[in-house]
């Protein structure tokens, strides 16, 4: 059985390109998914000045909800959007350091146009993005959400 | 006519961050104004306008003071902006800067029909019990109304001290309360929100993870501190209520 | 503006109100605890004096109710130390002094005469009135004799109606006779 090499490119394109982006686990509730597709326009109203609260709100609005059908928390969504960020900076160092490899191909272009799945988010560079609690600070602020996030789903464990 | 009330001890670890919860429980209708290097009220976001305060003095130092004069710009323009009470959590090693500055614009803040009063934490740590009086006079020009509460927290402050202060100073205390370990985890991750406002329905979820009998005593003791602190702060909150 | 501040008051008061209730729940458990543990044996009580659901008032409680039921029941006064001293020399005095071996002995010997002499000393009662008798004597005598009223005689025994008398004669001895009883008076007041 002789193998066509084209056919062979353009059906494993087509098929990795509706492949769902590898997420964080497994994708229950689709607020990752919801977050990376929205990332930049979330960035760009944190640098406006929008609260976290606000945002989460805006998003339970258009229907992303987490855990058993609740409306997102600003909790949840400043920790969904850290995760997406450090996935996509990951992604990016590991594209730099394949790009550094002498023996490999030189990279295709992303792909776009014949598939029906939205374009991912093009990767980070390497500067940190300009939202402004994501400096060192940062981290106790992150514990102090988790901290709050850990007493509502005490208290609210039904 | 806004009114304004700056919570202010230059000396960290004071129980300044408990104050203004117990003041923002008090007054429910208050928005607040956190002037910290990193947040601290999580629980009360809905309602805070955080501003960072940056540490690094170099920075000031290479721009010839600039940036240190510019720190302030969007704390006092929060301020200048505020419709109805306005709770501001002045950071450690901050008032002694920023009260100057409000000093300054106080007559343009007059004119607007803000008014301001300063709240000063007291421990019976020396750099607090140094700090509070120079806090003290530094807001005396230009605020309406100041009040102190002595924080039990390190021992009772000497009634010398107190005496010290002054007539024009509405005291209150805010008695040690030894808490149920639990109890204090729970407040520190949470503040004093949910105790007003998730605690009474969350008792079945606490006694099955904690058990009966300690559920019982988490609660006594979160719905008691809660109570002594916003007793500590009802009179400012009163000032900033009517 | 003079608006009177309400909602401070009222939050403070629900604040308080709040602890209030709490505290009362916390201690309407610890009591009904409390009560549950008091039905239990004493013994079976000290099991759970560190149950978490008891107050430290109530602790305390169950531990005197423990406490009461099993103290041993004690004496209302006890000889202390001097008194044990004072006993513990008293019993030495005695010993060595009143109880020594030859005032025993002393003791036994005289307890022995006395014996003797109470066995030999008659009952003795008084004549009434002059009471005649025939006294018969050890070797067959016999005398009619009229014992005086309002005298002294020594009675060996008694019957339902006589009573045996002893009278001494010089020349003869002791000499017996029977008299009738009522004619004694034999409780005489000396």
């Amino acid at each position: 059985m002789t193998l066509d090499p084209k056919r062979l490119a353009r059906d494993a394109k087509r098929v990795q390109a509706t492949r769902p982006t590898a997420g964080i686990g497994r994708e229950t509730t689709g607020v990752t998914r919801a977050v990376r597709d929205g990332l930049p326009m979330i960035r760009q109203l944190r640098e406006g000045g929008i609260t976290w609260a606000a945002i989460a709100a805006a998003m339970a609005a258009q229907g992303v909800t987490q855990g058993a059908g609740k409306p997102l928390t600003a909790s949840r969504l400043t920790a969904i959007v850290g995760q997406v960020e450090a996935q996509l900076r990951r992604q990016a160092e590991r594209a730099a350091a394949r790009r550094a490899r002498p023996d490999l191909a030189a990279p295709q272009p992303p792909l776009t146009g014949d598939t029906a799945a939205p374009a991912p988010v093009a990767p980070v560079p390497n500067t940190p993005p300009p939202v402004p609690d994501r400096a060192a600070p940062a981290s106790e602020e992150a514990i102090r959400r988790a901290g709050l996030d850990a007493l509502h789903k005490l208290l609210k464990k039904a | 006519m806004p009114r304004i009330l700056l919570v202010a001890q230059d000396k960290g670890g004071s129980g300044k961050t408990v104050l203004v919860r117990a003041l923002a429980e008090c007054l429910p209708a208050a928005r607040l104004i956190e002037i910290e290097a990193g947040r601290r009220l999580v629980e009360l976001d809905d309602r805070l306008a955080f501003f960072p305060v940056r540490a690094e003095r170099g920075e000031i130092n290479r721009t010839g003071g600039a940036a240190a004069r510019a720190e302030f710009d969007g704390v006092l323009n929060a301020m200048a902006a505020a419709e109805g009470p306005v709770i501001v959590d002045v950071g450690a090693n901050t008032a002694g800067s920023l009260l100057p500055l409000i000093r300054e614009a106080s007559g343009r803040y007059g004119r607007r029909g803000i008014t301001f009063a300063l709240l000063v934490v007291l421990t019976s740590e020396p750099g607090a019990l140094a700090n509070a009086p120079v806090l003290l006079d530094l807001a005396a020009p230009f605020v309406t109304a100041r009040f102190v509460v002595e924080n039990q927290v390190e021992g009772p402050v000497d009634p010398a001290a107190l005496k010290a202060l002054g007539k024009g100073v509405t005291l209150t205390r805010l008695e040690l309360l030894s808490l149920d370990a639990r109890a204090n985890e729970l407040l520190q991750q949470g503040g004093l929100r949910f105790i007003g406002e998730d605690l009474a329905a969350a008792e079945d979820n606490l006694a099955a993870k904690f058990g009966f009998a300690e559920a019982g005593r988490i609660v006594e003791d979160l719905t008691a501190f809660r109570a002594k602190a916003m007793a500590a702060a009802a009179p400012a909150a009163a000032w900033l209520e009517s | 503006m003079a608006r009177a501040p309400t909602t401070v008051q009222d939050r403070l008061r629900a604040a308080r109100e709040a602890e209030r209730a709490a505290a009362r729940r916390v201690s309407a458990a610890s009591r009904t605890r409390l009560t549950e543990l008091l039905r239990l044996v004493p013994r079976d009580r000290m099991a759970h004096l560190d149950d978490p659901a008891l107050t430290g008032p109530d602790r305390v409680s169950l531990r005197r109710s423990i406490q009461v039921a099993l103290a041993k029941p004690r004496r209302r006064w006890r000889p202390n130390g001097r008194m044990l001293a004072r006993g513990r020399r008293f019993g030495v005095w005695l010993l060595r002094g009143v109880l020594h071996p030859a005032v025993l002995a002393l003791l036994v010997v005289a307890g022995g005469w006395f014996e003797l002499a109470r066995r030999a000393t008659p009952q003795v009662g008084r004549t009434l009135q002059p009471l005649a008798t025939n006294l018969s004597g050890p070797r067959g005598f016999v005398m009619t004799y009229t014992v005086p009223a309002n005298s002294w005689v020594a009675i060996d025994s008694l019957e339902r109606d006589l009573a045996w008398i002893r009278v001494w004669e010089p020349r003869q001895g002791y000499l017996h006779g029977a008299v009738w009883r009522a004619g004694l008076d034999l409780a005489p007041a000396r």
